[in-house]
């Protein structure tokens, strides 16, 4: 048996003992095929960079022959025809897709507990939600049930739950990924990018998937860039801020293991400052109100004739909601009072936090800014679950990459940093949480 | 309904949070796309494509009318 073969079994059997868990919606039936083909290139000397790795993927990014769901009713049963874009390069690298992954329903989610197919549960923390909306791939990474996985990133999903999982995530900029393939929860915040055990596994992902695709309009025109290779943990000279707003709207006992990250990432050569995010507090209207639109939109091609069923008919409460607000904001007549206002604030915070990061390398911080609640508590109020994002969607309305890895623990509960760079400062993310990794 | 009124709360406290202010909107696509690129070049597709997008299909009864479900799930 190859190493790929023998990983995918000792996967698999993991996952069949613990399917309470609840990481996957469907398991690849073609995983152990593909496993020996890729045993054979390893034998043969000409394997891809990702030959031995299994690779779970969220279930709203296409793989040809397997359910792209997003864990909707809607989709219950749609096969996906073709790859994605990411999916197709990683085969070319010969990863082999173990399974399609749980997550909020169509992403509208910050906890993992709005999947038609039942809850996540965290495997980090019991009897606790994973986060959310990659609360299936997050999981999948944190139980060891894969090597790597993906997400998507629209204004938290992959951050979110690698805080709580206590695992290593990565949002890309904006257009270092192409999101071909990629089923849209907000087309202008949407981010395809990885959730993993180690940094050097997010920087060799990040290799493989990054790059211009003549399919997807937004992606950059740039060379690629060698992330692994350039991965070190020096920081000296670096300058690393630390907002204070932060902790107005943080848990303090989560802002206490922050702190203690920033001291070790201090003593290893770093000059911690301090700088002032004052719009932080917009972020949640401005990023709100864009998603309501953008994803009405995206989602009038759910009407049940060609594919499915008809979205409104069958989708969950927070999708329905945002469907009737998307519609209402998108009436002509209130445009200008919601979206066109949105949009101008996302301009102001774009510019607010790209200043910042005129003088400093990174900006450090927490992640979520309260602990993952039980399974089962019922969170009423819709603005109450959207708190959960206050921190992580200033990086999607700027289009700047942001990493999480985890820094302490609270009773048990992993508590992630944030780190955030300029456009395609993703070697600080990685240098920087490689330095951390190596503290732990 | 529940979703309607919670959702006309939602809009009132997003929209008051921001107040008012007046400068140019951000427009993704303008500041993104590469409008200098190239088509690409055309490539036959020999994968199962067709096969699978017509499984994807809704069902038809007799009369040709799509068969559709209505979810009680939620509930």
């Amino acid at each position: 048996m190859g190493i790929t073969h023998e990983n995918l079994t000792n996967y698999l059997d993991r996952i069949e003992k613990n399917r309470k868990i609840n990481a996957f919606i469907e398991l690849n039936p073609d995983a152990k095929r593909d496993a020996k083909k890729v045993d054979e290139k390893i034998n043969s000397g000409t394997a891809g960079k990702l030959a031995g790795l299994l690779i779970a993927v969220k279930s709203n990014i296409n793989v040809r022959g397997l359910r792209a769901t997003c864990a909707s009713k809607t989709l219950e049963n749609y096969v996906s025809p073709y790859d994605a874009t990411v999916i197709e390069k990683i085969r070319k690298e010969d990863g082999v897709i173990i399974g399609m992954t749980n997550m909020d329903e169509f992403a509208c989610g910050s906890s993992g507990e709005s999947s038609y197919f039942g809850p996540t549960q965290n495997p980090s923390a019991k009897g606790r939600i994973p986060g959310g909306s990659s609360s299936g791939s997050s999981a999948a990474v944190a139980a060891n049930f894969c090597d790597i996985s993906l997400g998507s990133d629209t204004g938290g999903s992959i951050r979110n739950p690698a805080s709580h999982c206590g695992i290593i995530g990565l949002k890309p900029t904006y257009g270092l990924v192409s999101r071909y393939g990629l089923i849209d929860l907000a087309m202008s915040l949407d981010q395809i990018g990885s959730l993993s055990k180690d940094v050097s596994s997010a920087a060799l992902m990040l290799e493989v998937i990054q790059g211009r695709d003549f399919k997807e309009g937004t992606t950059l025109d740039i060379s690629q860039q060698d992330f692994v290779s350039n991965l070190s943990s020096d920081l000296r000279e670096w300058k690393i801020g630390f907002a204070q707003e932060y902790k107005e709207f943080t848990d303090p006992k989560i802002v206490r293991e922050i702190k203690k990250g920033l001291d070790r990432l201090s003593s290893n050569g770093a000059e911690i400052v301090d700088i002032e995010i004052s719009n932080l507090s917009k972020g949640i209207s401005t990023y709100y109100l864009t998603v309501f639109v953008e994803f009405f939109s995206g989602t009038r091609k759910f009407d049940g004739r060609r594919f499915g069923y008809n979205i409104e008919n069958v989708c969950g409460r927070e999708v329905l909601r945002r469907i009737m607000l998307g519609r209402y904001i998108s009436q002509k007549e209130y445009s200008g009072k919601y979206y066109k206002k949105a949009l101008q604030f996302r301009s102001l915070i774009k510019k607010e936090l790209l200043t910042v990061l005129n003088n400093v390398d990174i900006i450090a911080g927490p992640t979520v800014p309260k602990l993952p609640h039980k399974i089962g508590d019922k969170v009423t109020d819709p603005l109450v679950m959207y708190g959960y994002d206050l921190l992580t969607v200033p990086a999607n309305l700027a289009g700047i990459p942001s990493g999480v890895i985890k820094v302490g623990n609270v009773k048990d509960i992993p508590v992630g940093m944030q780190i955030q760079s300029k456009p395609l400062g993703e070697q600080n993310i990685l240098n920087v949480m490689c330095n951390l990794e190596g503290e732990k | 309904m529940k979703i309607e009124k919670q959702s006309k709360k939602v809009l009132k406290e997003l929209s008051l949070t921001l107040g008012n202010i007046n400068l140019e909107e951000t427009y993704y696509v303008v500041d993104k796309i590469n409008v200098t690129r190239g088509d690409g070049e055309p490539k036959k597709d020999n994968s199962n494509f067709k096969i699978i997008i017509r499984k994807n299909a809704p069902k038809m009864d007799e009369k040709g009318s799509y068969i559709m479900e209505a979810g009680g799930w939620i509930d």
